[in-house]
């Protein structure tokens, strides 16, 4: 028999375990509504959930579940923590410039694509998501961010509280252990969860803070078992093409290869055939 | 609260006392959807993954058998489950894929799931056929109620296109589900069908939030760069670099 191995309480790892935010369109779509955003916040955040639903389409986390959970998991923060509307909306596409897929086979910011975010959300909620791609969250940026956090401008200030919300949200249900490569990611956690619990403290999140103690700590005084991690060697999210696609692709190679292969046989016989009748 | 994403699906199974087995059936049953639903997503804008999440959580809460869990994740592998060719491979090749990777037991349910599409539809002829069918048959009735309970949870349904079509059905619809559920002897079920349809009623109708294009079905969205040749991509990229280029010598 299998069972968890939690060493602090069992309330907290069902806290943890269980949905606190919304990871399905429904469950954000009725918190929306139960947090009093109004109707054009809420036809502007659902219009963003469904670009997401393209521009995401197929893409999965590393540990299998779907990135559209993710986005909309940290949408579900922000919207708990009375962000405005646009930021919510920016929460559904943070990271579209780096993960998004826009058939240009990119992963980078380019004028095109913020010219189509900033088109289907508008001018504020793109700067958010600009700002996000373009700030550095490794090790040096994160505390680089973090001594400058009292000087850096509102815009910024709330950028920084869309990465703690993703950072939250990552922690959810303890994913994190679910990744093959969890004890990397533990040993960042252990370095920079007291940093990012201090930012959120820091800009006035007392909350989010709390949560983000608690969930880290969780994860890292949690284990599974071991029948349940991700087998795939993905480090991070990643296309899961569909299959007829797939076919797709390789089909024409196929094809191409076969017409090679009869062409040399036929090549061959005649060869073969033309000696047989000169030996004749 | 049932699970929405296989996390909370495998933090359900771990409190609860599985073996070891039973936690690799799912997760390879997990794995294999996420290749077979990769893009798909319920009316109601959903992903399709969770709709089958959901439907294998509910599975594990009524019934606890690790292979109708399995079963729950995969139930539509067949009528929406994209084996590649564009749906030209043949059905025993098919059913030699999920047999490969969760089992023959597993597979028979989703068969059965399967080879029963309008189950739902007969409901006098099939309360009264409930008590000969046999544990399988059961099973797969259950497995039907579970996949349209979890349509209907944190009310779904009512972010569909036809929203307020599927509003006038609730009655009938919940009256349905909550006779199966007795047939099949499952108070609990019944009870969770009276509760959910319950939140349903109350749960008001946003027309800002209702899915933008009338889809009655389950749809897939390719990704852009499947949809667009490389071909086509890289002559883009060339033009962008080319403009880019002509505009560097312009300012030189």
């Amino acid at each position: 028999m299998v069972r968890f191995v939690c060493y602090r309480s069992a309330q907290l790892i069902n806290r943890v375990g269980t949905a606190m935010y919304a990871q399905t369109s429904v469950q954000l779509f009725n918190q929306l509504q139960r947090d009093g955003y109004h109707s054009a916040e809420l036809r502007l955040i659902a219009d963003v959930y469904f670009l997401a639903t393209r521009l995401f389409a197929a893409r999965v986390e590393p540990s299998g579940r779907c990135f559209i959970s993710h986005v909309v998991g940290t949408a579900s923060i922000l919207s708990a923590n009375a962000a405005p509307a646009e930021l919510v909306a920016a929460g559904l596409l943070h990271n579209v410039y780096c993960t998004g897929d826009f058939g240009d086979y990119r992963n980078s910011v380019t004028d095109s694509r913020r010219r189509q975010i900033r088109n289907a959300i508008g001018d504020g909620a793109e700067q958010y998501v600009y700002r996000f791609a373009i700030r550095r969250w490794n090790a040096a940026g994160l505390r680089e961010t973090y001594e400058q956090l009292s000087e850096i401008p509102e815009l910024d200030r709330r950028v920084v509280l869309l990465y703690l919300a993703d950072q939250l949200e990552k922690h959810q249900g303890l994913e994190i252990l679910y990744f093959r490569d969890h004890e990397q990611r533990c040993r960042y956690y252990r370095e920079f969860g007291p940093l990012l619990v201090d930012m959120a403290r820091q800009l006035g999140y007392s909350a989010l803070s709390q949560q983000l103690h608690e969930a880290v700590q969780a994860t890292l005084e949690s284990t599974i078992p071991a029948e349940l991690r991700s087998q795939n060697s993905h480090r991070f999210s990643y296309l899961c093409i569909p299959e007829s696609c797939q076919s797709k692709r390789t089909m024409p190679a196929l094809l191409a290869a076969s017409r090679r292969i009869r062409r040399m046989l036929g090549k061959t016989r005649r060869l073969v055939v033309g000696r047989t009748v000169a030996g004749g | 609260m049932y699970a929405q994403t296989n996390i909370q699906l495998y933090n359900q199974l771990g409190h609860s006392e599985c073996l070891h087995g039973d936690l690799a059936l799912v997760r390879s049953a997990y794995e294999l959807a996420v290749r077979l639903f990769a893009g798909l997503y319920r009316p109601s804008g959903k992903t399709f993954l969770s709709h089958v999440v959901g439907t294998a959580s509910i599975l594990h809460e009524i019934k606890g058998k690790p292979a109708l869990t399995a079963a729950g994740l995969l139930h539509s592998a067949y009528t929406h489950g994209d084996f590649g060719f564009a749906g030209r491979i043949s059905t025993r090749a098919r059913s030699k894929r999920l047999i490969e990777v969760v089992g023959t037991e597993t597979e028979a349910y989703v068969r059965m799931y399967t080879e029963h599409p309008r189950i739902m539809c007969h409901t006098d002829e099939l309360q009264e056929r409930i008590d000969e069918m046999t544990l399988a048959g059961r099973e797969v009735v259950l497995l039907h109620v579970a996949n349209e309970l979890e349509d209907h949870l944190n009310g779904g349904i009512l972010y569909c296109h036809n929203a307020a079509k599927h509003r006038d059905k609730l009655a009938a619809r919940c009256e349905l589900l909550s006779c199966l559920a007795c047939k099949l002897g499952s108070t609990v079920l019944q009870r969770e069908i009276d509760r959910v349809f319950a939140e349903c009623h109350t749960q008001p109708l946003a027309p800002e939030l209702l899915q933008r294009m009338a889809r009655p079905v389950s749809y897939r969205i390719l990704p852009e760069s499947c949809r667009r040749s490389a071909w086509l991509s890289a002559y883009d990229m060339m033009r962008q670099v080319l403009r880019r280029s002509e505009e560097m010598k312009r300012t030189a």
